[in-house]
């Protein structure tokens, strides 16, 4: 069926002429600059940002009730991702804790009055934004110790008070029984790894689907596809292509990916040497990552790689110059854009039946496939039916683009139109 | 070992691109395959190839339909340059010869022979379109043998070149030939047919005109040429009265006269030297194949004679 032979030398020469093209030479090397940069993003933005995110809370308290035991309790407990906070009673009043915060010398403020004898909190601020998360782990304290407050002023003891406002323990089941953690289950490596997954995958579908494209009109204006054609068979042309563009593809994708991943392993001792305090928002276990997300990226990258770039090639060689491709190649792009933003809705709703639906779907299951595996249940049998389905459209499509490109590369100065292909095809009785 | 064409038909919608043409072609010739801008000649060269089908009608090699036979049998040289233009150009030809099937071994070595054959040999590592017109038809010349097929099909080859280098692709052509292999090209510039080829086909709107060997073709109109000339007189309007012969034109420094045997042709010579005229040229000769085609569409309907269009010279060969 395929001439190996054939479609190694296509995939090779894509893959050499690639290399030697400047523009390549120079995106590989800008990728994994930003792709170290991104990696050790968490340095800078710990550098940036540690200040506001710990540091100490100083709290005039004006009606000598327990507010700042009542702050301290839960503020200086460790929640996970950020620093804790000092919290300081403060007893120069108001307007100096107002200008010590104005100064830099503490972080935040909480002054606490009575007004017609009921509690009013002001909170002093040295950040300005909706962003402040020190203030908003303040408000919820206060929220928490206002009702603590008021209950003990109610007469009741100041355990049971306590007791009111602690988080009861609560335990969610999974569709299969399994106990979830939804705090974990949400947050973390599986979400970052999905993330950087479907963005990849989105990228390289357009990226290299684009490239295939204007390869076949490159071919076609040239007039090089004639001699093509007479010398292979537009299958082994295609595949070639395709597979050559893959590669090449990957010798741009796999060093930015490991140079990121190398930087972003490295950064704790580079924040060391640095002196920087890294947040702990960012000492995610990527070692957690498990095989199978690795597999799953690759079967469904690979696989949908096949399915959409034949669809970049037939649509190319519809057209004879430069300038259509990017009209002609549209729609394709409208399909992928429409797959990244399914994929968001699976992440949300891993286990839902529009999940389990779009999973199956050949044209969005390579977007939505990480998302569905990671983060969802799906039985073995569902993976498997959604690895074939897409593997079996892809080869089809793979045929079919072989037959519009025979034909479509013939067509020159004709309008693109499937239907006129089709037409031309049958009535060439193209084979081969 | 013939190549044969049997009544093909190609049509594209209601436009009949090839009608009902049959011509063979022997081995190890030169076969012309001649027409006008249109006529359907590239149409007819890529069903001998199999890039595209036939609607009826059947071409075969040796008893062998043409589809079923191995790629690396055909060489082709499409009219307008295929090739990658920022490729470099022994890495092209290297690519190429291989897709045919060839190993890379004999094709590299056949690169050194041909580049070096051509005076290209310092353009190795230049790409496609550094190259002069000229350098880049040897190139696309190249890419055509180096597979070192059976039959080579050639779309206008002569386009784009000078004629040093028209003259080495001919004796290239004739090397070709001298080692067995089948040669079929196309032209418009009939005359270039007659120099080259054996036989040769000429097709008009998609039909046949006339085929077979070079002189058959010429000789078919049953009428002789003469050019004729005499010092101090370029009109010779008194040739005009003579019946049984008509001028065919006058060029800068002959007329050329339609005669429908060597005896008329003779006199008028007696009658110019019964006029005590010097003649300065005298010479008999059949038609030239484009003498040939055009006397063929003149004897047409209205309709079917060749437009401006049809008989322009193509910017690719101007080029």
């Amino acid at each position: 069926m395929f001439d190996f032979r054939r479609i190694k030398l296509v995939a090779r020469r894509e893959v050499t002429t690639r290399f030697r093209m400047k523009a390549y030479r120079i995106t590989l090397i800008v990728q994994v600059i930003v792709a170290i940069l991104a990696g050790l993003s968490p340095i800078a933005i710990s550098y940036f940002t540690g200040d506001s995110l710990g540091g100490q809370v100083i709290v005039v308290d004006e009606t000598n009730s327990s507010l700042a035991t009542s702050l301290q309790g839960r503020l200086t407990t460790d929640i996970p991702g950020l620093p804790p906070l000092e919290v300081v009673e403060y007893t120069e009043g108001a307007d100096a804790a107002r200008s010590a915060v104005k100064d830099g010398d503490a972080a935040l403020a909480v002054i606490l009055t009575t007004e017609n004898g009921a509690p009013s909190y002001e909170i002093v601020t040295s950040e300005s934004g909706m962003f402040d998360i020190t203030a908003q782990r303040v408000q919820a304290a206060i929220v928490a110790g206002n009702v603590e407050v008021e209950a003990i002023q109610l007469g009741v003891p100041q355990e049971q008070a306590t007791g009111l406002v602690a988080a009861p323990p609560i335990v969610v089941e999974g569709p299969q029984g399994e106990t979830q953690n939804p705090a974990q289950n949400f947050s973390g490596p599986k979400f970052a790894i999905v993330n950087i997954g479907l963005v990849l995958i989105y990228m390289s579908f357009i990226m290299y689907g684009t490239w295939i494209a204007q390869g076949v009109v490159e071919e076609k204006s040239s007039r090089m596809m004639e001699i093509m054609v007479n010398a292979a068979t537009p299958r082994d042309l295609l595949v070639g292509k395709i597979l050559g563009v893959m590669i090449a593809g990957l010798c741009q994708t796999v060093p930015m990916l490991l140079a990121g991943g190398l930087a972003f392993a490295l950064q704790p001792r580079i924040a060391d040497a640095l002196g920087v305090q890294l947040t702990s928002t960012f000492d995610l276990d990527f070692a957690a990552i498990s095989l199978q997300a690795i597999w799953v990226f690759l079967v469904y990258f690979v696989l949908g790689y096949v399915l959409y770039g034949s669809l970049f090639a037939a649509t190319g060689s519809l057209v004879s110059r430069q300038e259509e491709v990017n009209q002609a190649v549209a729609p394709i792009m409208i399909i992928v854009i429409v797959g990244l933003m399914l994929a968001y809705g699976v992440m949300a709703l891993p286990d839902s039946l529009f999940s389990r639906v779009l999973f199956q779907i050949p044209f969005t299951s390579p977007f939505v496939a990480l998302a569905r595996i990671l983060m969802g249940t799906p039985d073995a049998s569902e993976i498997v039916m959604s690895i074939v389905i897409l593997a079996a459209t892809g080869l089809v499509a793979m045929l079919l683009a072989g037959r519009v490109y025979r034909t479509g590369v013939l067509m020159y100065g004709q309008k693109p139109s499937l239907l006129s292909v089709f037409r031309l095809n049958r009535a060439q009785t193209v084979a081969r | 070992m013939t190549l044969k064409i049997e009544n093909i038909v190609k049509t594209f919608g209601s436009f009949t691109a090839v009608n009902h043409v049959s011509f063979e072609v022997q081995p190890a010739t030169i076969f012309g395959f001649l027409g006008t801008n249109g006529a359907g000649k590239t149409t007819t060269m890529r069903m001998i190839l199999d890039i595209i089908r036939a609607d009826s009608g059947q071409i075969t090699w040796n008893g062998t339909p043409t589809r079923d036979l191995q790629r690396a049998q055909f060489g082709y040289l499409p009219e307008e340059r295929g090739l990658y233009p920022k490729m470099q150009v022994e890495d092209q030809l290297l690519f190429i010869g291989q897709l045919y099937g060839a190993s890379k071994h004999d094709v590299q070595k056949r690169i050194e022979e041909w580049l070096e054959r051509f005076n290209v040999t310092e353009n190795r590592h230049k790409t496609v379109d550094q190259l002069s017109k000229g350098n880049q038809q040897k190139i696309q010349f190249l890419a055509a043998i180096l597979h070192d097929p059976e039959i080579l099909i050639m779309d206008e080859p002569y386009s784009g070149l000078d004629p040093v280098n028209a003259q080495q692709m001919k004796d290239a052509f004739q090397e070709l030939v001298g080692q067995g292999k089948t040669l079929i090209f196309s032209t418009h510039q009939l005359n270039d047919a007659q120099e080259l080829s054996s036989d040769v086909a000429i097709i008009h709107r998609g039909n046949l005109l006339i085929s077979g060997s070079v002189e058959e073709v010429r000789q078919s109109t049953n009428e002789h040429y003469l050019r004729f000339a005499v010092a101090g007189d370029k009109q010779l309007a008194w040739l005009d009265e003579i019946p049984e012969i008509h001028v065919v034109g006058r060029r800068a420094d002959f007329v050329e006269i339609g005669v429908p045997n060597e005896d008329a042709a003779r006199g008028i010579l007696k009658t110019a030297i019964d006029r005590d005229l010097p003649v300065t040229m005298f010479e008999i000769d059949y038609p030239s194949l484009n003498d040939v085609f055009l006397e063929l569409v003149r004897q047409m309907p209205t309709e079917l004679q060749p437009t401006a269009e049809e008989l322009a010279v193509p910017a690719s060969v101007i080029g």
